[in-house]
């Protein structure tokens, strides 16, 4: 009897545990305010608590709790709160046309989000934010309801459909080889003007910085791991699995001649060793193509150069590279195809998306919707960029001017030192803020401004029909079929690496197409071509 | 084994042979465990080596055998991590708690699982052995932490591991390889199981008890993974191994991200490898003397 | 009859009460444990039920509905699952003889070494790899097999030509193995050097004055009494032989090789927690796992038992 009691005893005791240490999940804090809890990638620098975020609680009468996901676990992370069922009030996921059917659509399927109000008039910035994203009608398309917000890349240059993955490349280095050839008799210089190289040229240029090169050099070319074969990007009809034939029949994306084509050139390339033998080792994950360029031992590189990115690759080149002249260091190099026109991956408008729990109140749904306006806002974009009006700045003659209280320069390096502000970061909730670079304190304007320019000529070859945006057809994007939502993903993973294992010599052409035409293909393009009427 | 002749062993170096001569075999066997264990150390003078390189000269190179160039800014940024010291304090209780409380039920359980006589034992043990291979997976469990209240509160990284069945299992070997004699002839004195686990087995397992306190403790000190799914929302009892995990995550992560912050990631994390190995490089010595035999015979003499 | 029998079960009672107070303390004992496995591990288990189910987070584990067999069905039709499985089975079952005869033959070696210091500190030395994550370790590895890494590097100052290590099936199964050894031999070893150090001293006096030498008492004094000890943890190792190192296949692999060295974990991993592949999905695939698991170590706990050791079971 005494052993029972005692596991009674037992039992209570960890009863009385779990009830003494549970955390009140109330709805409001101590102080009576609404408490929200919202998790994105990008609150990882930010907890929620500075000034900045208390302004807004107070403004808004709620009790922000924040916090990030750290980014390789963040799939994994929201998978587990999903299958869990315990979601954050407002969460974030990187919704992809590739995983809409297996993701977006299921969620919805599961009834695991709930959806805006079909009436946003309240909300003037965000509807007319939503109203440019691309492709919002297809994430309305289950029934109606749109079940989350995409985040803009910018809100003010909805147009922008193309992504920044290109290269760059030691400009320095080829003038140097041009400047100790140049009395040769009958030398070519490999730079040209512009930056801009058609294929035979780029190929000239590349051998010739293979035959010279500098002291820490391996290779002349670096692929982030993800992007590798880079060069096949100027060759795809489409950038990921499918593409269409003339007829409008959906085609594996990784046999059709143009990708053939790009493929053999890649490995003709790794062959030539243009391509460092230890360039396969580079796992999506890691930064080493970026590492290798910085320490001099690649000098041309693919990467994603989004602002952030490029502003980062500077600093750390400058670091690095002390004696190189940055811009030099740094240039875009732009390649022009067969046809003559520049060739780049195709985006949405924006890159990933804010989810709400179907748990969320319809008061907490329309805070966070008020406070996600607010910051859309004119007046909300200052209070994220530059922070309390009359504190951090002030507005004089129509002019923003910065306080020395908010606002002081470090005196080493002459920039502003790393400042949380609430508002900024609940702003990416909406928009990545690239509209906002221009201005920002934060933001250096040399890097902006080669970005820009680069841009700029993107934006004009594309006007001028000399830019191909190399995108995936939208009806078989965001199609969503069983097999589809199942495997695309694999297929595109297998397909990456059967076309690495080409490159690398460890499989041959017949066997490179019989990975690429399994049945999990045959499915997924017959059901896909079914969809389509095909 | 019995008491006196416990009594009677002379305190010595342990090894098979009581020749103070060094033989060939003992050459031999220096010279192997010099190797490997050089093996060993030179990956960790070039990890030491990256921590305290400039990350130019760390890029420059393939691999660095002396730091050409110092700069002390990766631990610099490890030690003025503004979340490091809240996630040491939360480790430490982790470590000191944790340990002694897992020690605690894994070392009775193991003790009363080792005993012959009481009904229900090998059910219990059938039981316990069950559920090394079957569980039910990682959602279930979250949804019991749930109900228990558990998430995002420090106890989910301690309660839910209070026995350790691997250890327990050692632990309950060990018990049961140790001499029944000794167990009967203090019954026949009329002391009770419990001290006689007390009074007897526990000073003789000294060795045994300091390898799984080791074990623990080692667990405790690099625990993230509780952290990162039970712990979602609170920061502030992050543990440290999750804090630095995070920093690195953050320097090294090439997600495109609107603050720019460019920092030497391999360094940091070399850095955040040693802030991690050094405290358990000064602790282990100390549990070491227990896996010395003289010493071990020695503190049951006395 | 009846009386008999009524008094030989009310005997039997009498001696189940009896035998029940004798060892109360031991009951006391084991309670905890009692409790804490019922709460964490039996609990949870009916999440085994979503193996059967179409798993939905709204209707919850139990709400969900039946899908009979058609997880395992799916998981069984792909041929990678397959290519998973056979891989698992070569590199755990490798791994467990290794890292058997690692941990063996350093804790024997450093229990032979009668240089105190020398020996404290090298066994200092060989358990610090323990504390190492994949990622870094699988790092050293790439900085010393690398096209342009160390070793080739040596090679090539030799005049040798330099070879692409890791892109070679056969070198990435070779470094799994390695690698191992390398990180958890030393850590390995404490658990035996610990059972060595309760091997009685006077076994080792009694072997002196017969006059055997030191391999001899080795063999006959030091293995045998670690052998209980290498029973168990080979035992266990043996219902760990499907579980063969998710965190070092993830970070040793890469592109060219990656989708031929997949194990059973990497696969639920990529297919169920971060693919398309559903909860219930991964959940079969786990249940497949610890049958097979248990079958083994029932088989490997009778024969052990059958050569006349104690098993655990």
């Amino acid at each position: 009897m005494k052993n029972f009691k005692l596991l009674g005893l037992g039992l209570v005791a960890l009863a009385s545990i779990g009830t003494l240490t549970g955390c009140g999940s109330s709805e409001y804090d101590s102080k009576g305010r609404l408490i929200l809890n919202l998790k994105n990638v990008y609150f990882e620098q930010w907890t929620g608590e500075d000034r900045y975020t208390e302004i807004l609680n107070d403004k808004f009468g709620v009790k922000i709790k924040a916090s990030g996901y750290d980014y390789n676990e963040w799939d994994g992370m929201v998978y587990t709160a999903v299958n869990g069922d315990n979601l954050p009030d407002a969460f974030h996921f990187n919704l992809k046309a590739y995983n809409y059917g297996s993701t977006y659509e299921s969620w919805v399927k599961k009834q695991m989000l709930k959806p805006l109000p079909k009436d946003l008039s309240r909300w003037k910035n965000l509807s007319k934010m939503l109203s440019n994203v691309s492709n919002v009608e297809e994430l309305k398309k289950i029934d109606g309801n749109l079940y989350c917000i995409p985040i803009m890349n910018d809100i003010n240059n909805v147009k922008k459909d193309f992504s920044n993955f290109t290269y760059v490349y030691r400009r320095d280095l080829v003038k140097a080889i041009d400047e100790k050839n140049k009395n040769k008799a009958g030398y070519e210089p490999l730079y040209r003007e512009g930056d801009v190289y058609t294929w035979d040229e780029f190929e000239r240029m590349v051998d010739a910085l293979s035959k010279n090169p500098i002291d820490t050099q391996k290779a002349v070319i670096a692929d982030q791991g993800w992007a590798f074969p880079s060069i096949t990007n100027f060759y795809k009809d489409a950038p990921h699995c499918f593409g269409k034939d003339e007829n409008g029949k959906a085609i594996n994306n990784f046999t059709s001649a143009n990708y053939i084509e790009g493929l053999e050139r890649s490995k003709y390339y790794v062959d030539k060793l243009y391509y460092s033998p230890d360039q396969f080792n580079y796992t999506p994950e890691d930064n080493r193509a970026n590492e290798s360029y910085l320490g001099g031992q690649s000098v041309i590189l693919y990467d994603n150069f989004s602002l952030s990115n490029y502003s980062k690759f500077r600093k750390a080149f400058k670091k690095n590279q002390e004696t190189v002249d940055l811009d030099d260091g740094t240039a875009f190099l732009k390649i022009k195809d067969k046809d003559g026109k520049f060739a780049l991956e195709g985006t949405e408008n924006w890159f990933s998306a804010t989810f709400f729990s179907y748990a969320t109140s319809d008061q907490k749904m329309e805070k966070i919707l008020d406070i996600i306006d607010y910051l859309l806002s004119e007046e909300g974009t200052r209070f994220a960029v530059y922070g309390e009006e009359g504190y951090d700045y002030n507005i004089v003659d129509g002019e923003i001017v910065l306080s020395s209280r908010g606002w002081e320069r470090s005196i080493d390096t002459g920039e502003y030192p790393p400042k949380t502000m609430g508002g900024k970061y609940l702003r990416y909730m909406a928009t990545l803020g690239n509209d906002t670079q221009s201005y920002d304190p934060f933001t250096n304007l040399d890097d902006y401004s080669i970005l820009t320019s680069w841009m700029n000529e993107m934006k004009k070859a594309k006007e001028d029909g000399l830019l191909r945006v190399v995108q995936e057809p939208t009806d078989i994007s965001w199609m969503s079929t069983p097999t589809k939502n199942d495997k695309t993903n694999s297929l595109l993973n297998d397909a990456n690496v059967s076309a690495a294992k080409y490159c690398f010599g460890k499989s041959s052409m017949d066997k490179y197409l019989n990975e690429l035409d399994t049945n999990n293909w045959k499915t997924v393009l017959a059901e896909i071509n079914e969809k389509l009427g095909k | 084994m019995k008491r006196q002749q416990i009594d009677r062993l002379p305190l010595r170096p342990r090894g098979s042979s009581r020749d103070r001569k060094i033989q060939g075999l003992d050459i031999i066997i220096c010279v192997i465990l010099v190797v490997y264990a050089a093996l060993i150390v030179f990956p960790f003078w070039s990890a030491f080596v990256v921590s305290i390189s400039s990350e130019s000269s760390y890029l420059r190179s393939d691999l660095l055998l002396w730091p050409t160039e110092l700069d002390l800014s990766s631990y610099h940024k490890v030690f003025t991590d503004n979340q490091l010291w809240s996630g040491f304090g939360i480790t430490m209780i982790l470590l000191i708690g944790g340990t002694f409380y897992q020690l605690f039920f894994t070392v009775i359980t193991g003790y009363a699982l080792s005993r012959n006589k009481w009904t229900g034992k090998n059910f219990v043990m059938n039981m316990i052995i069950v559920t090394m291979f079957f569980g039910g997976g990682l959602l279930p469990y979250y949804h019991l932490i749930r109900v228990l209240g558990m998430m995002d509160t420090i106890w989910v990284m301690i309660i839910p591991g209070a026995i350790d069945t691997f250890n327990m299992l050692l632990m309950r070997n060990y018990f049961a390889s140790l001499p029944a004699e000794m167990e009967e002839s203090a019954k026949i004195d009329g002391a009770n199981d419990i001290i006689i686990f007390v009074k007897i087995f526990l000073p003789l397992s000294l060795p045994m008890l300091a390898t799984i306190g080791l074990f623990f403790a080692v667990g405790n000190w690099n625990s993230w993974y509780n952290a990162m799914i039970f712990i979602p929302n609170r920061r502030d009892i992050w543990p440290l191994q999750m804090v630095l995990k995070t920093m690195i995550a953050k320097a090294s992560s090439n997600i495109e991200r609107p603050d720019v912050q460019e920092s030497f990631s391999q360094g940091l994390t070399m850095a955040s490898i040693f802030f991690t190995i050094v405290p358990m490089m000064c602790f282990y010595p100390f549990l070491q003397r227990f896996f010395v035999k003289g010493i071990v015979v020695g503190a049951i003499k006395g | 009859m009846e009386l008999t029998t009524i008094a030989k079960r009310n005997n039997a009672f009498r001696k189940f009460g009896n035998k029940f107070l004798r060892s109360k303390y031991l009951v006391l004992m084991i309670i905890p444990a009692i409790v804490f496995y019922v709460v964490f591990c039996y609990v949870p288990m009916y999440g085994v039920i979503m193996a059967f189910k179409e798993y939905s987070p709204r209707q919850g584990i139990f709400g969900s509905p039946w899908n009979g067999v058609e997880n395992f069905a799916k998981v069984f039709a792909e041929p990678k699952f397959w290519l998973a499985f056979r891989n698992t089975l070569i590199i755990g079952s490798i791994k467990i003889v290794i890292s058997f005869l690692g941990a063996v033959t350093i804790a024997i070696l450093l229990n032979e070494l009668r240089m105190i210091k020398t020996k404290k500190v090298i066994q200092t030395i060989v358990t610090f790899p323990h504390f190492l994550s994949w990622v870094v370790v699988s790092g050293f590895v790439f900085s010393l097999f690398a096209y342009y890494g160390a070793v080739n590097s040596l090679v090539n100052a030799m005049g040798g030509s330099r070879t692409n290590f890791l892109a070679d099936k056969g070198f990435f199964f070779g470094m799994v193995f390695a690698s191992d050894i390398w990180k958890e031999a030393g850590w390995g070893s404490i658990i035996y050097l610990a059972t060595m150090a309760g091997i009685p001293q006077d076994q080792y006096e009694a072997a002196d004055i017969d006059g055997a030498t030191r391999l001899q008492k080795i063999w006959h004094i030091t293995l045998p009494g670690i052998k209980p000890t290498a029973i168990l943890l080979l035992i266990m190792s043996v219902g760990g032989v499907l579980s063969a190192g998710f965190d070092q296949i993830l970070n040793l692999g890469n592109q060219l090789i990656r989708e031929d060295v997949h194990i059973i974990d990497t696969y639920i991993y990529y297919h169920a927690v971060i693919g398309s592949d559903s909860a219930g999905v991964g959940t079969a695939i786990g249940l497949f796992k610890s049958v097979i698991s248990f079958t083994l170590v029932i088989i490997v706990d009778r024969i052990a038992k059958a050569c006349g050791e104690r098993g655990i079971i």
